[in-house]
């Protein structure tokens, strides 16, 4: 018997949209429908800015709400061009909630089927509030019209044995059709829960994961003791969204196909080696984390690259969403673990991509594939992020190095870079919540506290080597030399996190940005266009990791503007509307201000908020200092801040700073202006209303804080 | 003629062009970026066609980590430049 029970009626997509989301409440056991009406299609399109308005019209006035507070609530959706199985990249899923890591809002856009099957199932987003008190699984079935709440006590915790019984379960006979959300044992002793979604590999006859990785949102959903949250369909057509101009969206779709086909084994060969062609480029333009980001390069990297992984994936078509011809999750076959509860087995590991080849190798100091892939089959399983693992790790692993801690607080750990068996061991104690893993898994904002408290460790040594931001874990670039980067991740909404904005190359190697306008111009459309994708329920991989033909000729290279006009006739084709880029850019400043405003409303949202550990910025130790030394004189020579010759190091280490931090200050200023908000970094009244997002709370709000 | 040495670094799939290649020291008896690329023509033929072939529109190219747009061939070279050859990079 469900603990509860919610029968709907089926419903068709028309122009990308059911008109109705699906609330579950697993208090109060509550199950019901939501309608989605114009002005919230005008105001906020879909996917991320759907969650958004769910959650911020759900939780309670008058109070600040917490992660693990009943009235926390985790979003699903997809969006209005997600599902479609004829253009390319188009089944993501975004998450939104309030994050255990950040106590701010978290989005994270994952791959895998269920935004594109809740969706066909008949919702274009879910909302999970409340807290059961037994393990619980959440099915949304499309099949039989209903939804519920069942008893999950005799399903396994980890995701790669759960999700097979469940599709025992539930699937009848259609593997194909049935696609689940969960995280995993880990999620349930720390704060970097990621959420794993499912797909069905039909030739490969396996399921298959993709990440919402960043933020703990696996956490929030263990939190509410939710074991899964499982959606079956059997509907899957080329038009299930009922495009308003079908003809368009497929001619565009077959162009687009078309070209990725041809170009990508031309270019970065994503649909062999997926984002791992990243690691050389980075380790030899200095920007691959290594060590807890105090270098940028390795000799031993190249031998933890594309070409390792070229020999290490298991061949076949592998899109996270039918029909996508970039295909770049990739898959390791019948990988033996050596250690932890599966040793000896063997397993499927889904990926590793570059976040993980880097924060789970090179930033530890190990440069072996098969330690990458077993960190990433555990973190999966387990259901925790890559990425906050292997930065908080070589947190950890710097401050043994430095001295801040020693064995004896690490539980017997020598947790020196390129240790992989104490790597390994920290990871299952983590996911066990185990002594020093239970501090650990805590992330790296909550660590800098634990360890002074606990341990004596300097607080301002890890301030500056705590690779943090918002208490989000970096992601795997180096940002030192490149001041666009540093904004980049430091102004990012949620942390950092480089989906924003990756302007690396640009500022550079390009040269594109020389000035703090061009910097704040590039930290303003970029943004505004990545949010786009999300709001779409799309990925951004088909727009800039393929480049059209005549593309470097074009004015402003990097916008990909073939892309984006194709794009935006995709759009209009699905939608029935008629935008241009300026339309298409302000539905995503609309949404990416109301969540600006919405950290606002949570504490947090203003300048002092946007702020970077040093080590982003530059070199916090004498080591860091001498392995760039001719960089870094020559810019004290050249910017007149201190001439170099004759001082010491630490002399010198100093000036920089001084200067560095300046410059990231001055950057913060110049975002500010173009973004149209005030010096400390809350949207003004005006850039409110022009936005049309001036509902009343959002508008008190905001006059507080002017 | 003096003879300069540079380093020819080749990424993405310009590395399968270049028969595995990511990598080689060339020993250039021109002192310009046309004569580099007239001697990586000569040695690697597929990876010709990222410099002016039909797939020139997929690479670019970088000098010393700053991007040659447009390249200029008679610029001049000094032993120890790094010419890299590479589809455009944009990050994870």
């Amino acid at each position: 018997m469900p603990y509860a029970e919610h029968k709907f009626k089926s419903t068709t997509i028309e122009k990308g949209y059911n008109n109705r989301t699906l609330y579950v409440n697993l208090s109060t056991k509550e199950i019901k429908e939501k309608p989605v009406d114009v002005k919230m299609k005008e105001t906020f399109t879909g996917g991320k800015g759907f969650d958004l308005w769910l959650l911020w019209n759900s939780l309670p006035g008058g109070k600040i709400t917490k992660w693990n507070d009943p009235d926390n609530e985790l979003c699903i959706a997809c969006g209005p061009l997600g599902g479609t199985t004829l253009y390319p990249g188009s089944g993501k899923s975004i998450v939104v909630s309030i994050s255990p890591l950040t106590d701010s809002i978290i989005d994270s856009n994952v791959g895998g089927f269920f935004g594109p099957y809740l969706k066909f199932a008949g919702f274009d987003a879910l909302e999970v509030q409340g807290k059961s008190d037994r393990d619980v699984l959440i099915i949304i079935d499309g099949e039989k019209n209903e939804v519920r709440i069942e008893d999950a006590s005799d399903i396994p915790e980890d995701s790669h044995l759960m999700v097979p019984k469940i599709a025992d379960r539930y699937a009848e006979g259609n593997p194909r059709g049935l696609s689940t959300v969960s995280a995993g044992s880990g999620a349930d002793h720390g704060l970097w829960g990621c959420l794993n979604f499912s797909y069905y590999d039909l030739v490969r006859k396996s399921y298959h994961f993709k990440q919402a990785g960043r933020g703990g949102t696996g956490s929030v959903l263990r939190d509410k003791k939710v074991r899964a949250i499982v959606v079956r369909t059997g509907k899957t057509s080329p038009d299930i969204n009922h495009p308003a101009d079908p003809e368009k969206l497929k001619d565009g779709g077959r162009r687009y196909t078309a070209q990725i086909r041809e170009l990508d084994p031309k270019q970065n060969e994503m649909a062999v080696i997926g984002t791992s062609h990243l690691v050389t480029i980075m380790n030899d333009y200095d920007l691959l984390p290594t060590n807890n980001f105090k270098f940028g390069s390795h000799k031993d990297a190249p031998n933890h690259g594309k070409e390792a992984y070229r020999k290490k994936f298991h061949p076949g078509y592998d899109g996270c969403w039918m029909g996508c011809s970039v295909a770049c999750a990739h898959t390791v076959k019948d990988f033996v673990p050596t250690s932890g509860p599966y040793k000896g087995q063997k397993v499927w590991v889904d990926g590793p991509e570059y976040e993980t080849i880097a924060g789970c190798g090179s930033n530890l100091g190990v440069f072996e594939p098969d330690f990458t892939i077993e960190m990433n089959f555990y973190c999966d399983t387990y259901g925790l992020d890559t990425i906050s693992v292997g930065t908080g790790f070589a947190f950890v692993m710097d401050c043994y190095e430095l001295g801040l801690i020693n064995k004896k607080d690490t539980d017997g750990l020598e947790l020196k870079f390129g240790n992989r068996e104490a790597a390994l061991e920290l990871l299952h104690k983590v996911a066990k919540g185990d002594g020093f893993g239970a501090l650990v898994g805590q992330g790296i904002r909550k660590m800098k506290g634990l360890f002074a408290e606990k341990f004596g460790a300097d607080p301002k040594m890890m301030a500056d080597i705590g690779m943090e931001s918002k208490g989000l874990e970096f992601s795997e670039y180096m940002t030192k030399e490149s001041l666009a980067q540093q904004g980049g991740y430091g102004l990012a909404l949620k942390g950092a996190q480089h989906d924003e904005a990756w302007l690396i190359f640009l500022d550079m190697v390009h040269g594109y940005l020389p000035t703090f306008e061009k910097k704040a111009e590039a930290l303003h459309w970029f943004p505004m266009w990545r949010t786009w994708f999300g709001l779409n329920g799309l990925c951004k991989l088909p727009w800039n990791d393929i480049v059209p033909p005549e593309n470097k000729k074009l004015p402003e290279p990097a916008k990909v503007m073939q892309h984006v006009d194709w794009y935006t006739e995709y759009y209009n084709a699905t939608t029935g509307h008629k935008a241009n880029l300026d339309d298409i850019l302000k539905m995503s400043e609309r949404v990416y201000t109301f969540q600006r405003l919405f950290n606002l409303r949570l504490g947090f949202g203003k300048r002092e908020h946007d702020t970077i550990p040093y080590r982003a910025v530059g070199p916090v130790t004498e080591e860091e200092y001498e392995s760039r030394k001719e960089r870094y004189d020559k810019q004290l020579k050249e910017k007149g801040i201190l001439e170099p010759d004759g001082k010491t190091t630490k002399e010198k280490i100093a000036a920089l700073r001084k200067y560095r931090e300046e410059q990231y200050e001055l950057l913060k200023d110049a975002v500010y202006l173009r973004r149209g908000w005030t010096r400390n970094g809350v949207p003004t009244l005006e850039k409110v209303k022009e936005l049309e997002i001036d509902f009343p709370d959002v508008m008190e709000l905001v006059k507080k804080n002017q | 003629m003096a003879i300069i040495e540079c380093e020819v670094r080749f990424y993405g799939a310009v590395t399968v062009a270049a028969g595995g290649t990511d990598h080689a020291k060339i020993n250039l008896s021109g002192t310009t970026l046309g004569d580099l690329l007239e001697a990586i023509k000569k040695r690697w033929p597929g990876v010709g066609e990222y410099i002016d072939g039909p797939r020139s529109d997929s690479a670019i190219l970088v000098l010393n980590e700053k991007a040659l747009e447009p390249p200029d061939m008679a610029l001049k070279l000094k032993s120890g430049d790094i010419l890299s050859i590479m589809p455009f990079v944009v990050g994870g």
